[in-house]
């Protein structure tokens, strides 16, 4: 045997080994560090902020929507809402004490809170995704590297987002001729992408949704009526031909059947001055 | 083993030259090919911040219909509850889609209401840069996935500039 010739062969053989353990540490380094990359956490507060961007626009068109059909109800009920304990005539509503306060902030509130309730939000949120290192498959299968913790928590943030994101009116902040609806907060996580230690950390969107103040002319309506249609069903008819040049007033026995146009609504009551008005009672949202 | 001289000698010698250049080929491919000896960047990537602002600018875009001023949400609602014919519709926001700024001439934005409605300009030579998606509500209660994705010929630099 020329031991001199056996040189050959185990250079060939010790390049192998030295390129694949090259190979095999610089994967694992990478592997090691992949959670670890400066402006991931930046990342996870900039995903959560762009989740709240879509959670408000989605509010912003709900609220649109239940809006105008929550003061379209209140408005052909006369300021109350579409269950009430009104006496009917027709469509019409008697505007009498029995339909109980009048307080149509309050009702407006509860009606547009249940019509949000219909609304449900879906979150297109996507985990952050770690770089993929070549090879670092291969070396997990084979048991030589560990299996990188990934994030858990995208599903747990979409989760959360999905159940908070429900619209739920906190409060009606009156502006004169605006309304300031505030929504109950909603609490975002804020992923954790290296999926080590604890979720602490979230982000608190506080909606706010501005809308033109409709209850205004049913509080009016209200004080008008109860102002000027006390003696004579005559006098009612005349002083409210003066208040509101497009009323349209039919008469029926000793009852008013009124409608008054207001923008893309009517105001809609039957008014019966035996029997008195409904008490006007302020209300306050807690 | 062989002696130089040997017959067999040289029939040796070139299988182990072989097998070497063999090796250090596959791992300079390894190496430099899927760039495993380059060092990563410690920083994440520009192009990972990308949001969702283009889309929701898009649909916040202030526009006009029948005289009536809305966004372009308000008109997709409008869409959906069929009071906005299929030709106004397509043609507002065709124009705002236009209107949105692109990396180069070429560039197009291809919108995804749902999975009936698509504007796609783009040809198949196009790759799909940047891709948002939110959940949009209807005024019938139900909700409609809108997704906008800009498909162009361009670098990653050009793309981050106008998203």
């Amino acid at each position: 045997m020329n031991k001199k010739g056996i040189f050959l062969p185990l250079f060939v053989i010790s390049t192998l080994f030295i390129l694949g353990l090259l190979f095999a540490s610089i994967t694992y380094e990478k592997n090691e560090r992949q959670d670890k990359e400066i402006g991931q956490n930046a990342l996870a507060i900039l995903k959560s902020y762009d989740e709240g961007e879509k959670i408000n626009l989605f509010f912003e068109q709900s609220v649109k929507y239940t809006e105008k059909k929550t003061i379209s109800d209140l408005y052909s009920n006369a300021g109350y809402s579409s269950e009430n304990s009104c006496e009917k005539i027709g469509e019409f509503i008697i505007f009498s004490q029995k339909c109980g306060e009048f307080n149509p902030q309050k009702y407006f509130q509860e009606s547009l809170n249940k019509e949000l309730e219909q609304y449900n939000y879906l979150s297109t949120y996507k985990e952050i995704e770690n770089k993929k290192v070549f090879g670092s498959r291969l070396f997990t299968a084979v048991g030589l590297l560990p299996e990188v913790e990934t994030s858990k928590n995208a599903e747990l943030f979409k989760f959360v987002a999905e159940k908070n994101a429900k619209l739920k009116i906190e409060n009606l902040e009156n502006q004169g001729n605006e309304f300031i609806i505030n929504f109950r907060p909603v609490e975002l996580l804020i992923e954790n992408p290296s999926g080590i230690g604890e979720i602490e950390s979230t982000y608190t969107l506080t909606p706010k949704i501005k809308v033109e103040n409709n209850i205004l002319f049913l509080e009016n309506f209200h004080r008008i009526i109860s102002e000027n249609c006390k003696d004579s069903i005559e006098e009612c008819e005349a002083k409210l031909k003066i208040f509101y040049s497009n009323v349209n007033i039919q008469k029926e026995n000793n009852l008013l059947k009124i409608i008054i146009p207001k923008g893309n609504y009517q105001l809609k009551a039957a008014l019966d001055i035996t029997k008195g008005f409904p008490n006007k009672l302020s209300f306050r949202a807690v | 083993m062989h002696k130089k001289g040997s017959w067999a000698y040289p029939l040796e010698f070139v299988t182990y030259v072989g097998l070497l250049t063999v090796i250090l080929v596959i791992y300079g491919i390894i190496f430099f090919g899927f760039k495993v000896a380059e060092p990563d960047a410690p920083v994440i990537s520009a192009k990972d911040y990308q949001d969702s602002t283009t889309l929701i600018n898009f649909l916040r875009t202030p526009t006009e219909v029948n005289g009536n001023k809305m966004t372009i949400a308000d008109s997709i609602n409008l869409f959906y509850n069929s009071q906005l014919s299929e030709q106004e519709f397509k043609n507002l926001i065709s124009n705002t889609l236009n209107s949105l700024p692109k990396p180069n001439e070429d560039s197009n934005y291809k919108l995804e209401i749902g999975k009936d409605v698509v504007f796609d300009k783009s040809n198949i030579f196009q790759a799909e840069k940047i891709v948002q998606g939110l959940y949009f509500p209807l005024s019938n209660k139900k909700i409609v996935l809108i997704k906008l994705s800009l498909k162009c010929n361009c670098n990653e630099e050009e793309v981050f500039e106008v998203a």
